[in-house]
């Protein structure tokens, strides 16, 4: 074998480890060459408290999405970025939910469907429900009820 | 430079026309609602209509609303993605007998009762064509905070969800509307829309 073949070999092996260790870290990475097979949508709500990034996203109990991040917009709403698959379809009558996994589980954000227009990706859901405070109904409630004192 | 100084006032106004049309939007749409909720109460506590039978309030009651909003919104908005599984005929059906559910439960529900308080607050504009409104309800010493949601349709602004203590009435019914399609049909649901009308007691137990 001739210096030509070997340096030929030795040639095609760095690239094999070259395209190994690319193949690596787009998978690591996520990255996607031809666009990305998720897209975002924001919900607005009065209260995200539990929310964080990372929690669920589900429709009827299933998870579809994660939560991709939590933030304050200037009007101090909780604003919420939902990460989803392109292949689940969405639309505009479709509400918020924070909810909770059992009574002091994880919260989680719950999708319901509605039936109206295709909801475009960044679209804003500002039909949205708050997690209930549950310490808030047991002072409003069971303990006779804040506001009768201050009304 | 006179040119450029008309051109900005000119600007100016048409800024201040436009958020002045929207101000006036909302306050707008502030009255109607509590005007249309007085007018609702009337109905059940003002001496004029205490001859009435609770049928003949409950057709009052519609008719007071039904002049300012549409109901099939709201109830149509409930049933969902479930609208195109009934047939016309059922989709008919269905709203005219949740209308009149809905109307039982508000007469039956105040009656016996003094009469709420409805202070209506702040208007916040959440998108384009949606208006949120707050509003805060006395009732037996108790205060509750329901929003109304209102979205500008072909029809005027219309109301198309209420959220009462952070439940919205739209998600709630949806979620029992669901459960139900999941394993019934459209005549069924009917079945049971009539029976629960049918009954004397409707209250926040009654589910479908």
């Amino acid at each position: 074998m001739n210096n030509r073949s070997i340096e030929f070999f030795v040639g095609c092996f760095v690239l094999v480890g070259l395209a190994a260790v690319l193949y690596l870290a787009i998978q690591v990475g996520g990255a996607r060459f031809f666009g990305s097979d998720r897209y975002t949508i924001t919900a607005r709500f009065s209260s995200a408290s539990g929310v964080n990034p990372g929690s669920r996203v589900e429709i009827a109990g299933v998870r579809v999405g994660t939560v991709k991040e939590v933030v304050l917009n200037e009007r101090f709403d909780a604003i919420v970025t939902l990460e989803l698959p392109n292949s689940l379809e969405l639309d505009e009558d479709t509400i918020a939910s924070v909810k909770t996994a059992g009574l002091i589980g994880d919260r989680y954000i719950n999708l319901s469907p509605g039936g109206g227009m295709p909801m475009e990706p960044g679209y804003e859901i500002v039909d949205t429900e708050s997690a209930l405070d549950i310490e808030s109904l047991i002072s409003r409630f069971a303990l006779g009820g804040i506001d009768e004192k201050s009304e | 430079m006179l040119k450029y100084l008309t051109k900005a006032i000119l600007l100016l106004s048409l800024i201040w026309g436009a958020s002045s049309v929207s101000v006036s939007a909302e306050e707008a749409q502030r009255a109607k609602l509590q005007g249309t909720i007085d007018a609702a109460l009337d109905v059940i506590y003002s001496d004029c209509c205490a001859s009435l039978s609770d049928e003949e309030k409950q057709a009052k009651v519609r008719q007071t609303i039904e002049a300012s909003y549409d109901l099939d919104v709201i109830i149509r908005r409930a049933i969902g993605r479930n609208w195109g599984v009934l047939s016309p005929r059922e989709q008919g059906e269905v709203l005219e007998l949740v209308k009149q559910l809905v109307l039982k439960a508000y007469v039956k529900g105040l009656k016996g009762k003094g009469r709420p308080q409805v202070t209506l607050g702040e208007v916040t504009t959440t998108s384009e064509g949606r208006m949120e409104i707050e509003s805060k309800i006395f009732l037996d010493g108790k205060t509750f905070y329901v929003l109304y949601r209102l979205r500008k349709m072909q029809s005027g602004w219309q109301i198309y969800d209420i959220v009462a203590e952070n439940v919205s009435v739209v998600s709630n019914y949806r979620e029992q509307l669901d459960d139900h399609f999941r394993k019934g049909t459209g005549a069924e649901l009917i079945t049971r829309l009539k029976e629960l009308l049918q009954q004397d007691e409707i209250n926040e137990d009654t589910k479908i």
